[in-house]
């Protein structure tokens, strides 16, 4: 009798055994980052602290190290973001940014004949000057590598001050390679290959596809090769991102044209430069404070952002915002869904907010409706505003940490289900088209000075393998009563 | 034999109550009474749990009290069963919203309405938890087996 | 074993009232080692023409309800043990020749007796004139003119003549039937009235020479283990004008008869009798109405009778070796007395030897609890606790016959008991009576010392200690009654034990 007695007090106390026994391997670190979270310390100190624990147990958290013993990044930032979509909203928190202090980076300088006018001494410099600060702003100075390409990739037998250093840098790597032919092939395909993780590679070229042989082969022929070309390299090098930066230089000499009519030319000409990254890394470069002045480059006229998917925007629905009307509950666990939905009795208007974190994107284009695609059956209309700090209170603090923006969508909601899909949507720039020619033999012509011979030819190529679906980011929201 | 089949049904039911305070999706404590904010907060600061613990451990505690140490003649009618699920059922309530106030005060948020209605619908989930565990443990009182009604 | 107990007169009927009410409470025969004595049935048989006699009919009345009330819990078991554990049965129900005519009663039909005058009975006015003659040289006109159906009103020469007759009847030739090797026979009688005086003797001269007798069993009859209780004088007579029993003639009677059964019963190589209580008391009792008539004899139950009560149980536990010899002869007589431990008008169980208190006391505590319970407790308990265990004690029970028999009828008669016996001389005291705190039920014990003081017992600690054991018993859908008491006999074994002091 006195043993059945204990046998409800078993239960209770199995059952408190159940839950300090749950959780799984890394649950202690699960808990410290959920924390974190919760009390909105998303510090890098308090990474660090965390980072702390797992050094501590090198061997518990094995999986959260790299081989050397160094936090591994990548596998943080994913721990970190399975803790952050459990929250309510989901929370972020872009720790790969603090990997960034360990990348590197490598830059591919392209030798080929018509690029050494360039850094003619009569000239201003502004390619050595890119450069330069490509260099200079990296923060992570002593990880820098340079090479010298043309049909190949070369190593720059100077060290990084050299080059800096250097007035003429083509006067002193003259004879490296075969300068009359640039093989983007052979380049593009060996810098992926040779690229490894947390490694940022900048390719420094005119982006003119001169393959040998060309004599007798028509324009069109070669453009569609290089199409092809750039398709086929970057399909096969899968989650990279490229950032392509068109800036204008002093160019003085000769200019060797698609068929090989050599002219001098003094004037200016463009030249760009391509930040080949992986896309968690160039993430994380986009969102630390410390790569702004390396990404965003002096000089820049245009730039544009080839990404193989669209951009994951942090975004959650605000529950208590001051012009929401009607009612409406946010399943946990899939923000986009949005249950008891209700239009307000009086008007019939549903309205509610979605902050977002956009920072990441043209800052012109985010405040223009005009610039979205929305889609739902009660002709939802959105209105799209910077987050004001005056709005934030205690209690929606947790919906509007770390957001830029507040999207706000108002529609005659009837019910009983609607799906709204909210896209900016991400159209190839006209630039490109616009910086593009089919004819560089006539230096007199106005738009040599400021026109690459395919450009577009390479760059859609690229665009292809990447296939963005043509948006920055979307955000899907069912609603149901 | 039956009465195992109770208690194994009593601590499912509890087990089941406990789970379903974990849960995302289909929250136990999310369906009478729901704030986003709030309720989000809760969530976030993994507090539902530890109320589901306390609403258990406060419910299954004084059907043990009741039933093995009081466990009197003196005290084995219905009326003083309904007596201790009346202060079950106030404590158990009154214990969750300290516990919510203090903790949602330490993370400087202001919910105070809202705990308080929160901590209404706690009184249901007492109640009809110290039944579950007084139908679950009773059958082997010595003097109340027969409370709140003969078996 | 089956006990035929022959009950004879009115002391008999208060003998046996006592041994009820002790089997009530559970007393069982002992044997030698302290065991009860198994297969046990008490065969009380009543024999007292006077009918009208209140003694005999309260006796009866209770006799009936302790056979439907053990009925109802043991069936007809033997063995049991717990209240009400003595099987007791009437002749006709353990009868096997169904050929003989018999009432299912406790009482000896003296019907041949009881219609007529004595001088009838005799034949008197047929006799010729010597024998006339004689016969008003031995009985008195009185007693010539007397009515046996009020008894022999202290007058043995008429009985003797009388119940010489009792052979021939067919409750004797019934008893010699059923009586097999192994039984045992006992008389209750007073030595000083009329009817227990001349019957005993009659009696076993009857059954010692059913040699001569035309019935069955004649030879086990006569082998037979046969005891005797004796009662001496114990209560006086109110005085009065006109009385035909007269306690001065009680010493000489006494005296006479115990001659006689010297030179007949319980001579030194007389193998008639094989074991005599002989049991009286010096202190004389409160004085009795003296009434032979039709509402007559209805007297204060007294210790003596609570004593000589537990006479045939010591005889039934008495082992054969004692008894027989080695060919089944009867052995020759030995008597018993019984003697109080302290010589005290106020008899509680202190009062009582070890033996006594060993067989007695925590049993009659019981069944004193037990009618301190049903007037106190019981129904306050229904729909609560072990009440509701299957078999459910539900509130129709108190309207049940056999809870209206037990807590009515007899426990009536046993209030009655023991407050007569409070108020007689000797006082007994087991109980306080009129206490209704089971704390201070039992006279001069007190509950046992605990930590905090003394120990409590009341309704609730009975319903706590039945609601426990309870838990871990069975019983059948149709044993509600026996659930009952035998939880609260289980119940009450516990608390005795743990709760009162120990005056063993």
């Amino acid at each position: 009798m006195k043993k059945l007695f204990l046998l409800p007090m078993v239960a209770i106390v199995s059952l408190t055994a159940m839950l300090s026994s749950c959780g799984g391997r890394n649950s202690q670190i699960e808990d410290a980052v959920r924390q974190a979270l919760v009390q909105r310390d998303t510090t890098q100190a308090r990474f660090d602290s965390i980072c702390a624990i797992i050094k501590a147990n090198p061997q518990q958290y094995a999986d959260l190290l790299t081989a050397d013993g160094e936090i591994n990044y990548a596998a943080m930032a994913e721990l970190v973001e399975s803790v952050g979509s459990s929250l309510r909203p989901a929370m972020h928190w872009n720790v790969a940014a603090y990997g960034v202090n360990s990348l590197s980076l490598t830059i591919y300088f392209e030798r080929s004949g018509s690029m050494v006018p360039y850094d003619d001494a009569g000239g201003r410099g502004q390619l050595k000057k890119a450069v330069n600060d490509l260099i200079n702003y990296f923060p992570c100075s002593d990880k820098v590598k340079i090479n010298i390409v043309n049909d190949g990739i070369y190593p720059y037998n100077g060290t990084v001050d050299s080059f800096l250093q250097d007035r003429n840098i083509y006067a002193s790597t003259a004879g490296v390679g075969n300068a009359s032919y640039t093989d983007f092939q052979k380049i593009f395909n060996d810098i992926l290959e040779a690229q490894t993780p947390g490694n940022v590679s900048v390719v420094v070229t005119d982006l003119i596809y001169s393959p040998a042989d060309t004599k007798n082969v028509s324009i069109d022929k070669i453009f569609n090769e290089e199409n092809s070309l750039a398709t086929n390299i970057f399909r096969r090098y899968k989650g990279k991102s490229i950032i392509v930066h068109q800036l204008t230089g002093d160019y003085n000499g000769m200019y060797y044209p698609y068929n090989n009519n050599a002219f001098n030319y003094t004037g200016t000409r463009p030249f760009y430069l391509l930040i080949i990254a992986d896309s968690k890394v160039m993430d994380s470069m986009a969102a630390s404070k410390d790569y702004k002045q390396f990404l965003t480059v002096q000089g820049s006229r245009n730039s544009y952002r080839f990404n193989e998917s669209e951009s994951s925007v942090e975004w959650n629905v605000v529950p208590d915002w001051k012009d929401n009307a009607g009612r409406f509950r946010v399943s946990h666990g899939n923000g986009g869904e949005l249950t008891n939905v209700n239009a307000d009795k009086t008007t019939g208007v549903l309205r509610f907010a979605v902050a977002a974190n956009l920072s990441g994107i043209n800052p012109d284009l985010l405040c223009n409706a005009s610039n979205y695609t929305i889609e739902s059956l009660s002709g939802f209309k959105i209105d799209v505003k910077p987050l004001n700090p005056g709005d934030i209170t205690a209690n929606n603090k947790a919906y509007l940490e770390g957001k830029t923006h507040i999207i706000t969508i108002t529609g005659d909601y009837k019910g009983p289900r609607d799906n709204i899909k909210i896209a900016l949507r991400n159209e190839f720039p006209q630039w490109i088209e616009q910086s593009t020619c089919n004819d560089d033999t006539n230096p007199a012509m106005p738009s040599f000075a400021t026109t690459t011979l395919g450009l577009s030819s390479f760059l859609s190529g690229i665009n292809q393998a990447f296939s963005t679906g043509g948006n920055y980011f979307s955000i899907n929201l069912a609603l149901e009563n | 034999m039956k009465h195992f089949v109770f208690l194994g049904i009593g601590i499912a039911i509890t087990l089941v109550f406990f789970i379903l305070s974990y849960s995302q999706s289909f929250n136990i404590f999310e369906q009478l009474y729901f704030n986003q904010g709030f309720n989000d907060q809760l969530y976030n600061l993994s507090m539902y749990p530890v109320l589901a613990l306390i609403v258990i451990i406060l419910t299954w505690g004084a059907a043990a009290l009741y039933y093995y140490v009081i466990n009197s003649v003196n005290f084995d009618r219905w009326y003083h069963w309904a007596g201790v699920l009346g202060i079950t059922t106030l404590v158990s309530p009154i214990v969750c919203y300290l516990y919510i106030d203090s903790a949602l005060k330490n993370a400087g948020l202001a919910y105070g309405g809202e705990s308080v209605q929160f901590a209404m619908q706690l009184l249901l989930m007492s109640a009809v938890l110290f039944v579950v565990a007084s139908f679950s443990m009773r059958w082997w009182s010595t003097n109340c087996r027969h409370t709140p009604i003969p078996q | 074993m089956r006990l035929f107990i022959f009950a004879i007169g009115g002391t008999g009927s208060r003998v046996l009232k006592s041994m009820l009410m002790l089997s009530a409470a559970g007393v069982r025969p002992l044997d030698e080692n302290g065991q009860p004595v198994s297969n046990m049935e008490l065969v009380p048989i009543i024999i007292d023409p006077h009918k009208g006699n209140e003694d005999l009919k309260r006796t009866e009345a209770m006799l009936s309800a302790y056979r439907s009330i053990r009925y109802k819990l043991y069936g007809n078991r033997t063995d049991v043990d717990g209240f009400f554990a003595n099987r007791i049965v009437t002749l006709r129900e353990i009868m096997r020749d169904s050929s003989i005519q018999l009432n299912d009663t406790f009482i000896f039909n003296l019907s041949a007796v009881e219609r007529n005058k004595f001088r009838e009975f005799i034949g008197y006015d047929t006799m010729n004139e010597a024998n006339q003659a004689l016969s008003s040289l031995l009985f008195s006109n009185d007693q010539l003119e007397n009515k046996m159906n009020i008894g022999f009103v202290g007058s043995p020469n008429i009985g003797s003549v009388a119940l010489n007759e009792i052979k021939d009847s067919n409750e004797f030739k019934a008893f010699a039937n059923v009586f097999n090797q192994g039984d045992r026979i006992f008389f209750i009688s007073s030595i000083f009235g009329g009817t227990g005086a001349a019957g005993f003797p009659i009696m076993v001269k009857n059954i010692r020479q059913a040699a001569n007798l035309d019935i069955n069993n004649r030879d086990v009859l006569r082998k037979a283990p046969i005891g005797g209780l004796t009662v001496l004088p114990y209560f006086n007579l109110e005085l009065g004008d006109d009385h035909r029993i007269d306690k001065a003639d009680f010493i000489v009677k006494t005296q006479r008869a115990l001659y006689y059964y010297k030179e007949t019963l319980t001579g030194a190589n007389d193998s008639n009798l094989n074991t005599i209580f002989y049991l009286g008391d010096q202190v004389v009792s409160v004085p009795y109405l003296y009434d032979p008539g039709e509402h007559g004899q209805r007297n204060r139950a007294h210790m003596i009778e609570l004593v000589g009560a537990m006479a045939p149980f010591k005889f039934a536990g008495l082992p054969n070796s004692q008894l027989s010899d080695d060919n089944g002869y009867p052995l020759p007589s030995t008597a018993y007395e019984y003697a109080l431990d302290k010589d005290t008008l106020n008899v509680d169980f202190k009062a009582m030897g070890a033996e006594t208190r060993a067989l007695i006391y925590s049993k009659l505590v019981k069944f004193h609890l037990l009618f301190m319970h049903l007037n106190t407790g019981f129904k306050d308990t229904i729909g609560q606790g072990y009440t509701n265990d299957k078999p459910q004690i539900k509130s129709d029970f108190l309207a049940s016959q056999f809870y209206r028999t037990l807590a009515d009828d007899f426990m009536n008669a046993y209030k009655e008991w023991i407050t007569e016996m409070y108020n007689n001389m000797r006082s007994v005291e087991l109980f306080n009576i009129g206490e209704w705190d089971m704390n201070k039920a039992i006279h001069d014990v007190n509950t046992a010392k605990s930590f905090f003081g003394r120990k409590s017992v009341d309704n609730n600690v009975f319903k706590s200690v039945m609601n426990n054991l309870s838990q871990s018993s069975t019983y059948a859908p149709d044993e509600v009654e026996l659930k009952f008491l035998d939880l609260f006999n289980r119940a009450a074994d516990k608390i005795v034990a743990e709760r009162f002091e120990n005056i063993n």
